[in-house]
């Protein structure tokens, strides 16, 4: 074969190459912007079925704080409002678990993730955690007295069909969370430790 | 685990539990006099009459009830109270109580703390309870708190007051009486007259005829002398034996108190938290909250054993796995006087090393199954044995928190705590949990394996358990 030839087709092939490259490429790129990445929820084994589009409305999140022992701060956040007590109480769970955005300590372990939460007819919401809770909770009698009631009382605060808060680990009863406080039945609000009248508004969402 | 707390439950049997039974009158000092209210034992909680307290304080009121709830109007306060809830509405604002408001026979009944956190704080009607809570004074008057306390080699007895008080002092053959009129006045403790063999017995008695200390000697006592150091806002009894009786006690007297050597302490359980793959707080580099709860735990066992001569137990002797339940049940078919358990506290949020006192309290608004069953059975679930034993808990931490506060809080007047403790709230016999320092703090975590510092801890527990001792064996 002649050699102008040759190098003909060996130019053809390259361009041809890519090409077929840029092709692809560009039908990638189109893609995404058609139909973007879902935003991973990184504290729910199962995201809350929530629209993206649903109207905002604010929460009180409650943590330990960090001035006294024995007191738990109130936090505002925004998550989106859902019909179903079960999908805001996890949306409150994740913003919980994310922690603080003022200088207060962390309600439960960074590490934890919500297995499954949901409420029965008779106001009580079951919050399954990860072993994560108990294992990398710092431990010590007030701090999880306040990682409780952080919990109970968030829930209780914000979601009006809620009474009680039973606490599972892994899907079962856990005889204590840090080897003091009893687990074993639901908690009723407890605002004894709340300082009321404090709170720090952020933003935020799911 | 069912078969324990089955057997558990069985020999609770033999224990007596909660009773909703009226449980005499309730005092009130209020205008320079004295009156009382029945008083109603509901489990461990006192209850008084709604209606019945506020006339006796007579505050005007108007009265609404509805099946469920009963509202009262006080002045420009609306309270809202609802059955079988233990939050409070006043003035749209939530208070909570330590139970809930019920109705009994149809009277509208509310837990003592009611006085307190609603009346007092919330409502500004100045009203304060006896530590005793068997009395309340009301109005601008507190009570004058009084203290018992043997001096001068064991020979004179000296009743020291908070303020000034005037009493009438008469003696009535064996007995001396400090009567106080319709002067509020509540019984703070004693100090060393459980030993004292010429005093048979220290009371104060309160009613609505009657409002006297009432101090019985002994039979060799022939005459008491009697003296009112105003100054020092004191009363002193010195006792003037029969002549020729010696100073050593008369060994009939140990035997016409049969009912005290029934009370004798004979077994303590000292618990060390945690243990095994459990490790606790992690205080340092290879330092764990569960070895040093153990090495305190041991210290405090020898010195328990020193001091008051009774056996005492650890609920594990090794850093081994223990389940909680396990613990329970150990004390508890040992049937032991007293159950103290070490822990080491760990928070971000408190500088300082404070160590703490801890008894059980039961979840907010849950109430007593006790309470809901047959009210005179003999069977106690197992997470609600400690209900019986709570009061003497708290005064056992009021020991402990004292003696700590002393030694190793450097003199803070820190309060004891309540908390919804799993270990606590199934033991049937006084019991309480300490919270050592806090793992966050460098000096803390410097000293805590030190022998002096151990020491130390275990000699304050030790202090604080022999001292309440005689209150608690006292019949």
């Amino acid at each position: 074969m002649p050699r102008h030839i040759l190098f003909g087709l060996v130019f053809l092939a390259l361009i041809s190459l890519a090409g077929v490259s840029y092709y692809y490429d560009l039908q990638k790129r189109i893609q995404d912007l058609v139909r973007p990445e879902p935003e991973p929820a990184p504290y729910l084994a199962v995201p809350p079925a929530v629209s993206p589009s649903a109207p905002l409305r604010k929460v009180k999140l409650f943590f330990p704080s960090s001035r006294q022992d024995t007191l738990l701060e109130v936090e505002e956040r925004d998550i989106r409002s859902s019909e179903l007590p079960s999908e805001d109480a996890k949306q409150i769970l994740a913003e919980l678990i994310s922690g603080s955005r003022g200088r207060r300590l962390p309600a439960l372990p960074s590490e934890t993730r919500l297995r499954e939460l949901f409420v029965t007819a008779q106001g009580l919401a079951v919050v399954d955690l990860t072993q994560e809770a108990r294992l990398y909770h710092p431990g010590g009698l007030m701090m999880e007295l306040a990682t409780i009631y952080a919990v109970v009382n968030s829930l209780t605060q914000n979601i009006r069909k809620i009474d009680r808060v039973q606490i599972l680990i892994e899907g079962a009863e856990a005889e204590t969370l840090a080897g003091h406080i009893d687990l074993s039945r639901p908690f009723s609000e407890d605002l004894s430790m709340t300082v009321l009248g404090e709170t720090a508004k952020s933003s935020g969402g799911p | 685990m069912l078969i324990k707390a089955l057997g558990f439950t069985l020999c609770m049997a033999l224990l007596p539990a909660g009773v909703s039974a009226d449980a005499g009158r309730f005092l009130v000092f209020h205008k320079q006099a004295r009156k009382a209210i029945p008083r109603l034992s509901i489990g461990l909680e006192t209850y008084l009459p709604l209606i019945d307290l506020l006339r006796l304080l007579e505050l005007p009121f108007a009265e609404s009830a509805s099946a469920g709830f009963v509202q009262i109007t006080l002045g420009k306060n609306r309270l809202r109270l609802a059955k079988d809830d233990s939050q409070v509405l006043v003035n749209d604002r939530k208070i909570a109580l330590s139970a809930p408001v019920t109705v009994v026979k149809n009277q509208w009944v509310v837990p003592l703390d009611f006085l307190s956190k609603v009346l007092d704080s919330a409502l500004d009607v100045k009203i304060s309870v006896a530590a005793s809570g068997n009395t309340a004074s009301a109005g601008e008057s507190d009570f004058t708190r009084l203290n018992a306390k043997v001096v001068e080699t064991n020979q004179v007895l000296r009743l020291q007051a908070s303020r000034p008080i005037s009493a009438e002092v008469r003696q009535q053959g064996s007995r001396v009486v400090l009567a106080f009129g319709n002067t509020p006045v509540e019984f703070a403790g004693s100090e060393g007259v459980q030993g004292v063999e010429w005093i048979r017995s220290l009371a104060l008695e309160q009613s609505e005829s009657t409002n006297q200390l009432v101090i019985e000697l002994a039979d060799n006592v022939r005459n008491a002398k009697m003296s009112h150091l105003a100054s020092q806002n004191a009363y002193t009894v010195e006792a003037v034996r029969q002549e020729g009786a010696e100073a050593t006690p008369d060994p009939s007297a140990d035997l016409a108190r049969p009912v005290t050597e029934a009370w004798k302490w004979r077994h303590i359980t000292v618990d060390a938290g945690h243990g095994g793959p459990d490790r606790g707080v992690a205080i340092k580099e290879h330092v764990f909250e569960k070895d040093v709860a153990l090495a305190i735990a041991r210290k405090l066992r020898w010195a328990l054993e020193t001091r008051l001569r009774v056996t005492v137990v650890l609920s594990r002797a090794e850093d081994q796995a223990q389940s909680l339940d396990d613990r329970i049940a150990a004390a508890n078919l040992a049937r032991s006087n007293l159950f103290i358990s070490i822990h080491t506290g760990n928070t971000a949020a408190a500088p300082a090393a404070y160590s703490y006192a801890y008894t059980a309290r039961w979840i907010l608004g849950e109430s007593s199954v006790s309470e809901t069953r047959n009210a005179r059975s003999l069977f106690v679930p197992w997470w609600e044995a400690q209900r019986n034993s709570l009061a003497w808990s708290e005064r056992l931490a009021e020991c402990v928190q004292a003696e700590m506060n002393r030694s190793l809080n450097g003199g803070q007047p820190l309060a004891f705590r309540r908390s919804p403790l799993k270990l606590l709230s199934a033991l049937a016999m006084p019991a309480v949990l300490v919270e050592i320092g806090n793992a966050q703090v460098p000096e803390f975590q410097a000293k805590v394996e030190s022998e002096p510092f151990q020491n130390l801890v275990a000699a304050t527990l030790a202090a604080a358990v022999e001292k309440f001792r005689p209150l608690h064996e006292r019949p």
